[in-house]
C-alpha cells in the first residue's frame, strides 16, 4: 500500500499545504501587522521613558492632581465610622472625610474625589502603582511600612490601640482573667502578633481562634467559639454600639480596659513627594488647629470677615487688623483661603469626629483623641 | 362530557398507579432502601423546613432591602440611572424573542417565567423601577408571542433571526456606549450586578471568537502561527486570573505609554477576555480533533478553500461538540467576575459585604450572602437552561 501511494501522498500533503499557505497569507499579514503595533508601542515607550519614570518617582503628585482636576484617594468599605459604603453607594466616615477635606482644599469643592476600595493587601500597591494618590484607610503607621514599603506617613488622624472585647457578664475583667480562654483573632494583622505577645509577657495562656474577618468573628463569638475577641478598640466600639439586639446588643459586652498596642491611623502617600506630602498633613494638621482654634463650620465665614486673633487669621488666610496674611496656601501651591473651604465644606477635626466616629460609640472627650488641650494627643503645630 | 370524565379519572388513576407502583420497586423495596429512603426523606424535611424557616421567620431581609442598589448597582449614580434601562429592556426583548423561537411552548417554560417575573416585580414593587420592569416585561412577552409565531413561518424566522444575532452583537456595545456615552458614568464607577453581568458578557463576547481564532491557528500547521497562539494560551492559562488580574492592575500601567493608558478596569477586561479566551481555544481544539479528518479531504477534493472548509464544514461542528464545556467555562467566568473586587471594584458580592459592615445591620451577613448567591445562582442557572435548549434545537445528543 504504502510504496504504491506514496506519490500521490506526498502531492496531497504539498497541495494542502499550498491551500494554507494562501489562507495563512492573510495571518501572516496580521501578524506582521500586530508585531509592527508592537514595535511601535514599545518605541513611543521609551521615548516616554524618561519623562515617565520622572512623574512617576518625583515629587508632581500635586501637579497631576491638580491638573486632572479631582484626587483619587483609596479607602475602606466596611468599617462603620472609618469607611463604609452605604445603601445609595457613598462612602461614610473619617477616612472619606478626609478625602473630601483634601478635595475642598484642592479645588474648593469637595466632591471631586474618586474612591478607590483598597484592600488590606492591596492597599500599597495601589499606592505605588500610582492608582491612588493617597491612601486614607485605616493604616497604622509602623516603622516596616514607612521605611520598607516607600510610603511616608503623614499627620495621625486617630490614635486607635488594640483592645480585647468579653462577654459583659463574665468574670474577665482584665487580660490577667484570660487564663486558658480562646480569643477570636482576624488573620494576618498585627492584632495576632501584638495579641501572642503581650499575653505572653502577662503569663496568660491562651489559644487563638483566627478568622478572616469580622462579620466571621462576630459569628464565632455568637456560637460561644471564642470568649473574647481582640481587634483595634476603634473597630471593636463600632461593633460592639451596633451588637444585635437579639444576640443582647451593646449592654452585653465589655471592652477590657488594657490597650494591648498603639495603631495611630493617617493618611499615607508616596515617599519622595513632598510638596503633596506637605498638602495632606497640612490639611489634617488644618482641620485640628481650627478645632484648637474655635473655628468651625458654622462660624468660618464670619471669622474669615473679621479674624478675632492673629492664629484664626493665619489659618484661613486672611489678614489681621490690616497686616499682610501669611503664605500660609500659596506656599503649599493651593489657594490662600484654602482652609475656609475645608472647615466651611467639611468641619474641623472635632464637627468630623461627632459626624463619624462618635456615633459608633468612641466618644472623644477623655480619649488619645481629646485635643491636647484636654489632655488627648490631637496636637497642630502652630501656623505662622 | 362523561367520556371526558372518565377519561380523566382513568388518566388520574392510571398516575397514581404508576406513582405508587414506582415507589414500591425504587423507594421500598427491601429493608436497606426503606431504611435509606426514611432517613433521606427525614434529612430533606428537615432541610426544606430550616430553610424556609430561616427565610420566611428567623432572617430579617431590610439588609438586603436598604441594600439593593449597593448589591445590584453598586456605587453606580443614582441620577445616572436611566441609561440602564433601554440595553436592559433590548436585552428582556431579545430573550423574550429567542426563547419564543427556540420553545416549544411547553407549560413548564412558562410556569418558569411566570415565577421570575413574579419574583422581580415583588422585589421591585413599590418603586418607579418595579413599572420600568414592568414595562420591560411587557417587551419581552410580546417579543415571546412574535418568536412563537414564527414557528413555520419561515420568512419571518429567517429574518427575526438575523434581528436576534444582530441584536445580541449589539446589546453589550450599545450597553456600554449609553453607560459611557454623552457626559456618562466612567468604569470606575460601575458595580454591583451591572458590573459581574458587564464583565461576563466583555468576557464571553470577546473571548469566545479569541479563543476559536486561537484554536484554528493553533491547529494550524504554520509553525509562527502556531507557535504564537501556542505561546499566548500556554502562557495564559499558566496562571490564575487573579494574579494577570493583579499584573493588569498594579504591573502594566506601569509599561504603557501614558497616552494609551486605559481604565483599570478597561485593563481587567482586556485580561478577563485573553484568559477566557485560552481556555476557550483549549476546548475548541478539542472539538477540531472530534471532526472526521475525511470530510476535509472531501471538501478539499471538491475544490473548497481553506477558508471555506473550516467555516463551513469544521468549525460548525467542531463548536456544535463542545457547547457542553464552553457554557460551562462561561459560567465558571460569571463567577470569577467577583474576584474583580479584590482590584478594588465594588461588585454585588463586595457591595453585599460592605452591606452587612454597616452599622445598622451588623450581623446579617447570611441574608446578604443568600441573596446574592441566589442571583449567581439564578443567572448561571440561566445560562445552563439556555445552552440545553439550544443544543435540543441543534439536534445534539439526539442523532
Amino acid at each position: 500500500m504504502l510504496p504504491a501511494n506514496h506519490g500521490s501522498a506526498t502531492l496531497d500533503r504539498f497541495k494542502e499545504w499550498g491551500v494554507r499557505m494562501k489562507f495563512s497569507k492573510y495571518m501572516l499579514m496580521l501578524l506582521a501587522l500586530l508585531a509592527i503595533g508592537m514595535i511601535a508601542a514599545a518605541c513611543s515607550g521609551d521615548e516616554d521613558d524618561d519623562d515617565g519614570a520622572a512623574s512617576v518617582a518625583a515629587s508632581d503628585t500635586l501637579k497631576t492632581v491638580l491638573g486632572r482636576g479631582n484626587v483619587i484617594v483609596g479607602v475602606k468599605d466596611s468599617q462603620p465610622g472609618f469607611g463604609n459604603l452605604q445603601p445609595d453607594g457613598t462612602f461614610a466616615g473619617q477616612d472619606v472625610e478626609y478625602a473630601h477635606a483634601l478635595a475642598a482644599a484642592l479645588f474648593g469643592d469637595k466632591s471631586k474625589v474618586e474612591f478607590v476600595v483598597a484592600s488590606a493587601s492591596t492597599r500599597f500597591e495601589l499606592l505605588s502603582a500610582a492608582e491612588i494618590d493617597v491612601l486614607i484607610r485605616t493604616t497604622t503607621w509602623t516603622s516596616s511600612r514607612d521605611i520598607d514599603l516607600s510610603s511616608s506617613f503623614t499627620a495621625t488622624t486617630f490614635y486607635d490601640g488594640q483592645g480585647i472585647i468579653v462577654d459583659a457578664s463574665s468574670a474577665v475583667q482584665s487580660i490577667t482573667d484570660l487564663e486558658g480562654a480562646t480569643i477570636c483573632v482576624t488573620s494576618g494583622t498585627t492584632t495576632e502578633i501584638n495579641l501572642a505577645s503581650r499575653l505572653a509577657a502577662a503569663g496568660v495562656n491562651h489559644t487563638a481562634l483566627t478568622l478572616a474577618g469580622d462579620a466571621e468573628i462576630l459569628e464565632a463569638f455568637a456560637a460561644g467559639r471564642c470568649e473574647a475577641w481582640t481587634g483595634d478598640k476603634g473597630n471593636l466600639a463600632g461593633q460592639r454600639s451596633s451588637y444585635p439586639v437579639e444576640d443582647g446588643g451593646p449592654e452585653s459586652l465589655r471592652v477590657l480596659p488594657e490597650t494591648l498596642s498603639k495603631e495611630p491611623l493617617g493618611p499615607v502617600v508616596r515617599d519622595g513627594d513632598t510638596d503633596w506630602y506637605d498638602v495632606v498633613q497640612w490639611v489634617v494638621f488644618g482641620t485640628m488647629a481650627a478645632d484648637e482654634l474655635g473655628v468651625n463650620s458654622g462660624n468660618v465665614a464670619t471669622m474669615s470677615s473679621a479674624p478675632p486673633s492673629k492664629d484664626i487669621a493665619n489659618l484661613l488666610g486672611v489678614s489681621f487688623e490690616g497686616g499682610e496674611p501669611t503664605n500660609f496656601g500659596a506656599s503649599l501651591g493651593l489657594s490662600p483661603t484654602f482652609m475656609q473651604a475645608v472647615i466651611g465644606q467639611v468641619g474641623n477635626y472635632d464637627e468630623i469626629y461627632e459626624r463619624t466616629i462618635a456615633p459608633i460609640g468612641l466618644a472623644r472627650a477623655g480619649s488619645l483623641n481629646a485635643s491636647w488641650l484636654d489632655g488627648g494627643l490631637i496636637y497642630s503645630p502652630p501656623i505662622k | 362530557m362523561n367520556v371526558a370524565d372518565t377519561q380523566v379519572t382513568r388518566i388520574e388513576r392510571s398516575t397514581i398507579d404508576r406513582a405508587r407502583k414506582w415507589a414500591r420497586a425504587n423507594l421500598v423495596n427491601g429493608t436497606a432502601n426503606t431504611v435509606l429512603t426514611l432517613v433521606s426523606v427525614t434529612l430533606a424535611a428537615y432541610l426544606i423546613y430550616t430553610l424556609t424557616r430561616f427565610v420566611f421567620v428567623g432572617a430579617d431581609w431590610e439588609v438586603v432591602d436598604v441594600n439593593r442598589r449597593l448589591i445590584f448597582l453598586g456605587r453606580y449614580p443614582k441620577e445616572e440611572q436611566w441609561r440602564i434601562w433601554p440595553p436592559m429592556w433590548m436585552v428582556m426583548g431579545l430573550g423574550g424573542l429567542s426563547y419564543g423561537m427556540l420553545s416549544r411552548g411547553s407549560l413548564r417554560d412558562l410556569a418558569w417565567l411566570g415565577a421570575a417575573v413574579v419574583f422581580i416585580l415583588a422585589f421591585l414593587a413599590t418603586t418607579t423601577n418595579g413599572l420600568l420592569f414592568g414595562g420591560g416585561v411587557l417587551v419581552s412577552i410580546a417579543a415571546y408571542g412574535l418568536g412563537r409565531l414564527s414557528i413555520g413561518r419561515p420568512l419571518l424566522r429567517s429574518k427575526l433571526r438575523l434581528v436576534t444575532i444582530v441584536g445580541w452583537f449589539l446589546v453589550i456595545p450599545f450597553a456600554i456606549i449609553l453607560i459611557t456615552g454623552f457626559g456618562g458614568v466612567k468604569p470606575a464607577l460601575w458595580g454591583g450586578l451591572l458590573l459581574n453581568v458587564l464583565l461576563a458578557a466583555i468576557g464571553i463576547g470577546v473571548g469566545l471568537p479569541l479563543g476559536i481564532l486561537l484554536a484554528l491557528s493553533r491547529a494550524s500547521s504554520l509553525p509562527l502561527l502556531k507557535g504564537f497562539a501556542t505561546s499566548i494560551i500556554e502562557i495564559t492559562r499558566g496562571g490564575p486570573l487573579i494574579a494577570w488580574l493583579f499584573i493588569a492592575r498594579f504591573v502594566l500601567p506601569a509599561f504603557i505609554p501614558d497616552a494609551f493608558e486605559t481604565d483599570p478596569i478597561v485593563n481587567s477586561m482586556i485580561v478577563v477576555s485573553l484568559f477566557t479566551g485560552a481556555y476557550v481555544a483549549e476546548i475548541v481544539r478539542g472539538g477540531l480533533q472530534a471532526v472526521d479528518r475525511g470530510q476535509v479531504e472531501a471538501a478539499d477534493a471538491l475544490g473548497l478553500g481553506t477558508f471555506n472548509v473550516t467555516v463551513f464544514i469544521v468549525l460548525p461542528q467542531a463548536i456544535r461538540a463542545v457547547i457542553p464545556a464552553l457554557v460551562s467555562q462561561m459560567i465558571a467566568l460569571w463567577k470569577d467576575t467577583t474576584l474583580f473586587a479584590f482590584l478594588g471594584f465594588t461588585d454585588a458580592l463586595s457591595g453585599g459585604q460592605a452591606a452587612y459592615n454597616q452599622a445598622a445591620f451588623k450581623g446579617s451577613q447570611i441574608e446578604v450572602l443568600v441573596f446574592v448567591a441566589l442571583l449567581f445562582w439564578a443567572v448561571a442557572f440561566g445560562m445552563s437552561r439556555l445552552s440545553q435548549r439550544f443544543e435540543r434545537v441543534l439536534g445534539i445528543g439526539v442523532r
